[in-house]
């Protein structure tokens, strides 16, 4: 797992500079959001990057998800609206599957008194399964069984675990860094000389 | 998770170094020694020793795949046994019950499962001439190819335990499941719990014969036909106590189910394996998924586990957030996060700890804008990075993808996902002191 996280992290470094190089608009004028989701889609496309090349020979050679974060990634780079479309899908996304787990709940509350209780597990379970299908990435695209989409979806809470172990140590080092800067611009610019 | 990296630490100070950057070597190393493990007759006497060696090794709770094995590829190369590399990806401290695993605890555990019934499945000898044909050809396609070679062991091995715990098997049928609750992370623990999940669709089909006759049918022909299915090498000599159990404990399910008068053919059988792989599963994932141990019944377990994936990508959005707030600049500190990243790698000498950040100045300050400073191991995984990904992507995308792959590293990836990068520099050097990362 160390081995992971250091090529994430690496892979991260790398894509944040390749963005930052590459991008249309300068670092400055990139508001808040757009940094956001710039940070946000390369540790994705890092994590996927290093889910291939550190375990690419283990039982995740049949992993699904980092194909699909790539595809993803291609794709909405090459549709290249910046701001707009990673967003907007992620956030229809979001909105549908809410919508349909409330309804959902409700058409199960009705049907209980007329189904048998193992006909509405079923059917509840069914409906989740979907709706993990729609939150593991590249669940949707493939016609998995249920056994593989629960395999997917312990590689996958494995190394997103780990991304959220390497984000938040990046972001507490950067922390750390900058208020350590700052400490040294003051020691060092002294307003009192001269 | 700090004492998971304090495990990791121990077992990297174990293993060899070089052997956690490289993937490809360990895949042979490994399926060199698990072919090794084939022919050789059951080393009962060996596996007792092994598992007391293992008991001995101390906390290594979620090692990673590649260090685990790159270490008892070294080990087995030693001792020559061969058989040694089963139980490390098997093994599991017992009382630790709720670290983050990695994919080898997954391969571990479906392997655990697979493997008890496959020595039930060699001892019935009606089973044997009827299922092992449609079994090999079901799921010697899913399964990896080693796994068709330890089945063979599993079954010889399973016939001489199987009378030892017949009344377990009584007692656990009668149980009636009900003991989700104690379960901890053990092999036998794991093994047991399937078969208490079969013992309560037992105990439930005499009370609703309607439908639950049918899901106890189908539990109990998976919980057969996942054994031989998906063990592996790992599981001839991992499972060596926890396997007598879910033998017997399988085997007493046929002739219950026989003297029952429930089907028995390869079709449900097929069935039960199919379920009994799709428990063992969530069986797993109640244990990454924290907070889930009391969780019962599929439906509230995918829920948790959907609500569990819901807060990670959440999290990883406030981090991206966090990290946009705190650098306004997206070009993160690079001697700042190097220096904290130390705390992660734990092979890293004291002499390069004192070197690299004074290497680092003028480093950077003469450096063209793409270049990063790092280890020799970062060299490593580009290059088998690069591999993998011709392997798996060129053939399927087009002329792009394929010309990104010929060249080096992540840059290439990059320019995949970012194609509007011009000819930037982006590969990570080595350090001439050695800087380990």
């Amino acid at each position: 797992m160390a081995a992971f996280k250091q090529d994430l992290f690496r892979n991260l470094l790398l894509g944040l500079r390749a963005r930052t190089t590459e991008a249309a608009c300068p670092f400055d004028a990139m508001s808040l959001q757009e940094r956001k989701r710039a940070i946000k889609c390369s540790a994705d496309v890092a994590m996927a990057a290093a889910r291939r090349g550190v375990a690419g020979a283990a039982i995740g050679g049949r992993a699904r998800w980092p194909k699909a974060i790539l595809a993803a990634a291609a794709a909405s780079s090459s549709s290249h609206s910046p701001g707009g479309t990673c967003k907007v899908r992620k956030s229809a996304c979001c909105k549908r599957r809410v919508a349909r787990r409330r309804v959902d709940a409700k058409r199960t509350i009705r049907g209980y008194a007329a189904a048998a209780s193992c006909d509405v597990a079923r059917r509840l379970v069914r409906r989740r399964t979907m709706a993990l299908r729609k939150v593991i990435p590249g669940g949707s695209a493939a016609a998995m069984d249920e056994a593989a989409l629960l395999r997917e979806t312990m590689d996958y809470v494995v190394h997103l675990r780990a991304q959220v172990d390497v984000l938040r140590a990046v972001s507490a080092a950067v922390q750390r860094s900058t208020f350590l800067g700052y400490i040294f611009v003051l020691h060092f610019v002294d307003p009192m000389k001269d | 998770m700090d004492m998971n990296e304090s495990g990791e630490k121990g077992m990297e100070g174990n293993a060899s170094s070089g052997a956690a950057g490289i993937p490809v070597e360990w895949q042979t190393q490994f399926s060199a020694a698990a072919f090794s493990c084939a022919p050789p007759p059951q080393q009962q006497q060996q596996v007792p020793m092994m598992d007391s060696a293992f008991a001995s090794a101390g906390l290594w709770a979620s090692t990673s795949q590649a260090m685990a094995l790159s270490d008892v590829g070294a080990m087995s190369a030693a001792r020559g046994g061969g058989g040694f590399l089963a139980p490390v990806p098997g093994f599991l401290p017992q009382g630790l019950g709720h670290f983050p695993v990695d994919s080898g605890f997954i391969e571990r555990a479906a392997r655990a499962s697979c493997f008890g019934g496959g020595g039930v499945m060699g001892a019935t000898a009606g089973f044997r001439a009827t299922d092992h044909q449609p079994m090999n050809n079901a799921f010697s396609g899913s399964s990896e190819a080693l796994l068709d070679h330890q089945r063979k062991d599993g079954n010889e091995k399973g016939e001489p335990e199987l009378g030892r715990n017949g009344h377990d098997g009584v007692l656990s049928s009668e149980a009636a499941g009900g003991d989700c609750s104690s379960k901890g992370t053990s092999d036998s623990k794991k093994r047991r719990r399937p078969n208490e999940v079969m013992g309560g669709d037992q105990v439930q089909s005499s009370n609703l014969p309607a439908n639950s006759a049918n899901e106890s049918v189908h539990s109990k022909d998976k919980g057969e036909e996942s054994s031989p299915a998906t063990t592996t090498g790992p599981g001839k000599s991992k499972g060596k106590g926890a396997k007598e159990t879910s033998e017997s404990q399988k085997e007493d399910y046929i002739h219950v189910r026989a003297r029952r008068g429930q089907a028995t053919n390869s079709h449900s059988l097929a069935e039960r394996l199919r379920r009994e792989k799709i428990s063992e599963r969530m069986k797993l994932l109640q244990d990454l998924v924290p907070g889930c141990s009391k969780v019962t019944g599929k439906a509230v377990m995918l829920d948790e586990i959907i609500n569990y994936v819901q807060s990670l990508q959440r999290q990883v959005e406030f981090l991206s957030m966090k990290l946009a707030t705190v650098n306004p600049r997206l070009d993160l500190n690079i001697e700042g996060l190097l220096s904290k990243d130390l705390l992660r790698f734990p092979g890293v000498p004291s002499s390069s700890l004192g070197f690299s950040p004074e290497m680092m100045h003028p480093q950077l300050q003469l450096s063209q804008p793409g270049l990063i400073q790092g280890g020799a191991a970062g060299m490593a995984n580009p290059d088998v990075f690069r591999r993998i990904m011709q392997a798996q992507l060129s053939a399927k995308d087009g002329s792009q993808m394929s010309h990104a792959l010929n060249g080096g590293s992540f840059s290439d990836v990059a320019q995949m996902a970012y194609p509007s990068l011009g000819s930037q520099d982006l590969s990570i050097r080595p350090s001439q002191d050695g800087f380990q990362m």
